[in-house]
């Protein structure tokens, strides 16, 4: 997206420490997009937790407690808040009279004026009659036209609510290649940047039997020595749970880079802004977990010469 | 069912969008088809921040009375139905962590909870669902660890940038500077999981 970069930190930070679920303010509608594609990152962060089932009787409880009548916000009809017993939460009712229920039904309840005899004339009859007809056919027709109505603005609804959803999936469809783009000129101006370097990365000399000799890799450093990237091929794909891990060696012992995994016959990528200091070597290992904290698996890739690029 | 259902389903079972306009106009039945399907997927997540099963629960409750009273207020352009059912259950399930004051509770107790308390899910996860689980599981797998462990700090513990910072003696400025990396990475890995919601 084309925000500023700190506005859209901003907005990141934001979402994560939001008290309610979604902010209640009206972001600008170039935010709005953001607001939404981050908002959904941390649904999806939630949904990365296991489901546990429910007991059946806590649903029980909570159709129960909905039936005793919480306060609704929103616009239900009216006839509900009528039938529905008195919530705790809703205010007080007046003293007279006594309660909507008996208010909205007094009409009904009020007693037939008593009939007053009259002499009969035929034509009032026929005239109320003509009136009642014409009243009745006008009324069907005013309805019919009112179906007609509803119907097209639930159609438009319709229509617009795909417009939307169409054009939501292009900007994010945008976003992704804007970030892709700004990606790759990250990754260009890491490895072009004077004083940038880089490490081939190749299996270590004493093969084991399960080694990896079709693997390489490289790990460029730019010149700050925090930003880094690697780039590994010819890795083959691991068993669930199994994680390839770059280890950074240092004076003070090996540092983990970070896990990733490969797909059979892709590259794998990784990088960061930050690098412990005093990089002397680079070694990935195969790991049989993701929280490894000292090197304990199979040597797959290692490297310990840096080569300046320019 | 699928997790998130905004679109009409192919079967003619009522979307979520749907349900949830239902829920506004106060159908019951409509309140208990969302509850069917989001509640093992809310219960889990309000155990993973929470650790104790009752307060769990009560979350569970919590979320779907508000959003029986607030249905509403949803706005389908700002999240898809399951994230917001999602966040609000967040939103409380922190409420009551901060309020029952278990700072202390560490790492190992979440690893506890992750270890035992997941074989109960059958019939409530279907492969769809698992699908999106492995592949979010995934992506924040492949996050460097000190990336990974921010953001689980800030979503999960619900803390934010600068008690991260005090807890794990990083400067404020690196720990902001990890979590959105993070977000970043994952907004670009999660693209086709994210199309799927919107």
């Amino acid at each position: 997206m084309s925000l500023p970069y700190d506005r859209e930190d901003e907005l990141i930070l934001a979402l994560l420490e939001a008290k309610e679920p979604l902010p209640s303010a009206e972001p600008a509608e170039e935010e709005q997009v953001l607001s939404r594609l981050y908002g959904e990152v941390l649904g999806l962060v939630a949904q990365s937790v296991e489901p546990v089932a429910p007991p059946p009787q806590l649903k029980d409880a909570l159709l129960a407690r909905v039936r005793k009548g919480a306060p609704r916000l929103s616009a239900a009809p009216a006839i509900r808040a009528v039938e529905k017993p008195a919530a705790t939460a809703e205010p007080p009712a007046p003293a007279t009279p006594t309660s909507a229920l008996e208010f909205r039904s007094f009409p009904l309840a009020r007693p037939e004026p008593p009939p007053t005899i009259r002499k009969a004339r035929r034509w009032p009859a026929l005239l109320a009659a003509g009136l009642a007809l014409v009243s009745s056919t006008g009324a069907a027709w005013f309805w019919t036209q009112a179906q007609e109505s509803s119907n097209q603005v639930r159609l438009l609804e319709q229509k617009l609510a795909a417009v939307g959803r169409e054009r939501q999936l292009a900007q994010a469809e945008i976003a992704s290649l804007r970030e892709a783009s700004a990606g790759l000129v990250e990754k260009l101006a890491l490895i072009t940047r004077p004083g940038a370097a880089v490490c081939a990365l190749k299996p270590p000399g004493a093969l084991p039997a399960q080694a990896q000799p079709l693997a390489r890799g490289a790990l460029f450093v730019s010149s700050d020595h925090q930003h880094w990237y690697l780039k590994v091929s010819g890795l083959r794909p691991v068993a669930e749970g199994r994680v390839y891990t770059l280890w950074f060696m240092t004076d003070g012992g090996p540092r983990p880079g970070g896990v990733f995994k490969v797909e059979a016959g892709h590259e794998a990528e990784i990088g960061s802004v930050s690098m412990p200091s005093g990089m002397k070597a680079v070694l990935i290992t195969l790991e049989p977990t993701q929280r490894a904290t000292q090197p304990s698996g199979d040597q797959v890739l290692f490297g310990n010469e840096m080569l300046p690029i320019s | 069912m699928t997790l998130d259902q905004q679109a009409s389903t192919p079967s003619g079972a009522p979307s979520d969008s749907e349900l949830i306009r239902a829920v506004a106009s106060g159908d019951e039945a409509a309140l208990s088809e969302l509850y069917d399907r989001h509640a093992a997927l809310i219960l889990g997540l309000a155990l993973r921040i929470l650790g104790r099963r009752e307060d769990a629960e009560e979350t569970l409750q919590e979320t779907f009375a508000y959003c029986w009273q607030q249905a509403g207020r949803y706005q389908a352009d700002r999240a898809a139905v399951v994230t917001w059912l999602l966040l609000v259950a967040r939103s409380r399930a922190i409420d009551r962590l901060r309020s029952r004051k278990v700072a202390e509770r560490g790492q190992d107790s979440l690893d506890a909870i992750e270890d035992g308390l997941h074989t109960s899910s059958e019939g409530f996860s279907t492969v769809l669902s698992e699908e999106r689980r492995r592949r979010v599981r995934e992506e924040l797998d492949r996050l460097p660890e000190e990336q990974r462990n921010v953001l689980e700090m800030a979503f999960f513990a619900g803390l934010s940038q600068a008690e991260i910072a005090a807890a794990t003696a990083i400067p404020l400025g690196t720990v902001k500077t990890r979590t959105l990396l993070a977000m970043k990475k994952l907004r670009s890995a999660l693209r086709h999981e994210i199309r799927e919601l919107l």
